[in-house]
């Protein structure tokens, strides 16, 4: 399964670190730690076993930026 | 004598006289002149302020400034709450309501505001198309629906407003002994009035958001002091600032034909237009943080036990970001930045899409009912040196 995350939507508020801490992270400014690797979409390949924190992710995204691809 | 003057400390008079009618009806002239002169400037009250875009979303997010440090006075009950909590507490209490305002129970919770707008309307139809918007409509709706995602029937409404402005008094920097006491007082009653809302909760216990609280208790997830001030808090932003989103919105149509049409016409405008009103007059103007360590703002090194007043409404208005600032245009690029409205970072706010939402309703409800909508009285406001406040909204629909 891949992770789409809309750089341009999301607002750093961090709430996919708290539901899927081994997918997401902040960096030392507080900002989503993935925006070193992309400027506008971040797509990246998720291993099966962080199906369900990836879904409480996309979920509670107050911006609604996170999509998942089956 | 010379002397030498460098730094924010240096400026003479008050550039933010949070107590002046004059800067609280109108403080954006204010805000202009201090990104302009003193973008970081030390306050007489002792706090450091900071106005410009750049800096205030920079730090809006950095992790090391704190809440949970910082001295609210007589507002201090608000540390039980995330708005007054680091992590990890603050994560654990927002991990609890979060799935409380995904787009999803939103989506549940739009049923029951666009019920209740829809109700006030067909009153106003019914009628002369008379309306006070601002109790008639954006707090009744709004709080109606509070109540509806807490699991109780909409009582007590005005004494909750009012006992929330009397808090939100305290919390901005100019406070007095007055103040402080109304303050004290409208803690006390929240807590009275919550305790007995709980515990009728857990005689006939339901599935609303003061259930989920309590079983967060019973499981050791939330203390009592937690649940009760939570509670506080829902009431209290379930109304506050969306409340003054609808109000200044409403103000808004009433002021420009075009915009009426544009919101009726084009359903795909709607969002930007939400996010304009948001950004022109932003209704909660500044957050406060305290710096845990040297903290380097541009020209200005703050050190450790500072607190910081970010003014998220004057960044909204930086030029440097959104030209033209001071004119309404939900047109404005994107791309130059995102409003901070709702603040940005774990503190961001929680309750954004449920907020969005609800003004959409009020909005597109008006507009496809009615053909205009124009003022029937002046506007009354009681704006506080944080908070944007409208108390009086009269208008007729046609």
């Amino acid at each position: 399964m891949k992770v789409e995350v809309d750089l341009k939507k999301c607002q750093d508020h961090g709430q996919c670190v708290y539901a899927a801490p081994d997918l997401f992270a902040l960096d030392d400014e507080g900002r989503l730690s993935l925006r070193s690797q992309a400027t506008d979409v971040y797509v990246a390949d998720v291993d099966e076993a962080s199906a369900e924190a990836l879904y409480e992710a996309a979920e509670v995204c107050p911006l609604q930026a996170i999509t998942v691809h089956e | 004598m010379t002397v030498t003057t460098a730094g924010p400390a240096s400026v003479t008079g008050d550039l933010l006289p949070f107590r002046d009618p004059g800067f609280r009806a109108d403080p954006y002239p204010y805000y202009a002149r201090l990104r302009r002169e003193h973008p970081v400037y030390r306050h007489p009250a002792g706090l450091y302020v900071v106005s410009r875009y750049e800096d205030v979303a920079r730090l809006i997010r950095n992790p090391t400034l704190s809440v949970q440090q910082l001295d609210f006075g007589p507002a201090a009950p608000i540390h039980h709450t995330m708005l007054g909590k680091d992590a990890p507490d603050h994560t654990r209490l927002r991990r609890i309501t979060n799935r409380w305002f995904t787009p999803k129970a939103v989506e549940e919770w739009s049923k029951v505001m666009r019920a209740s707008v829809e109700a006030v309307l067909d009153e106003v139809e019914k009628g002369d198309g008379a309306l006070d918007a601002a109790d008639g409509l954006s707090l009744k709706c709004t709080f109606e629906t509070t109540c509806h995602i807490f699991g109780i029937e909409p009582t007590d409404m005005d004494t909750i407003q009012r006992k929330t402005y009397e808090i939100g008094l305290s919390l901005g920097p100019g406070g007095n002994d007055e103040e402080a006491r109304a303050t004290t007082e409208a803690f006390a009653w929240f807590a009275g009035h919550i305790r007995r809302l709980v515990s009728d909760k857990r005689a006939h216990p339901g599935e609303g958001l003061i259930d989920a609280f309590i079983a967060a208790q019973d499981e050791g997830r939330m203390t009592e002091e937690e649940v009760v001030h939570t509670i506080f808090l829902f009431f209290a932003v379930g109304h506050l600032d969306v409340k003054h989103l609808i109000n200044h919105g409403i103000w808004l149509l009433t002021q420009q034909p075009g915009l009426f049409a544009a919101y009726r016409d084009e359903p795909e405008a709607r969002p930007g237009i939400i996010n304009e009103i948001l950004r022109i007059d932003t209704p909660e103007s500044m957050v406060v943080r305290l710096t845990t360590q040297d903290t380097v703002i541009g020209a200005t090194t703050v050190p450790a036990g500072e607190a910081l007043a970010l003014l998220i409404a004057s960044a909204n208005r930086d030029p440097e970001v959104f030209a033209d600032p001071d004119t309404f245009d939900h047109t404005r690029p994107l791309a130059a930045g995102q409003h901070l409205a709702f603040g940005s970072g774990m503190h961001g706010c929680a309750g954004q899409v449920l907020a969005r939402a609800e003004a959409d309703i009020v909005f597109s409800s008006i507009v496809n009912r009615f053909s205009g909508v124009e003022l029937a009285g002046e506007p009354a406001y009681a704006h506080t040196e944080f908070l944007r406040t409208i108390t009086h909204l009269p208008v007729r629909f046609r």
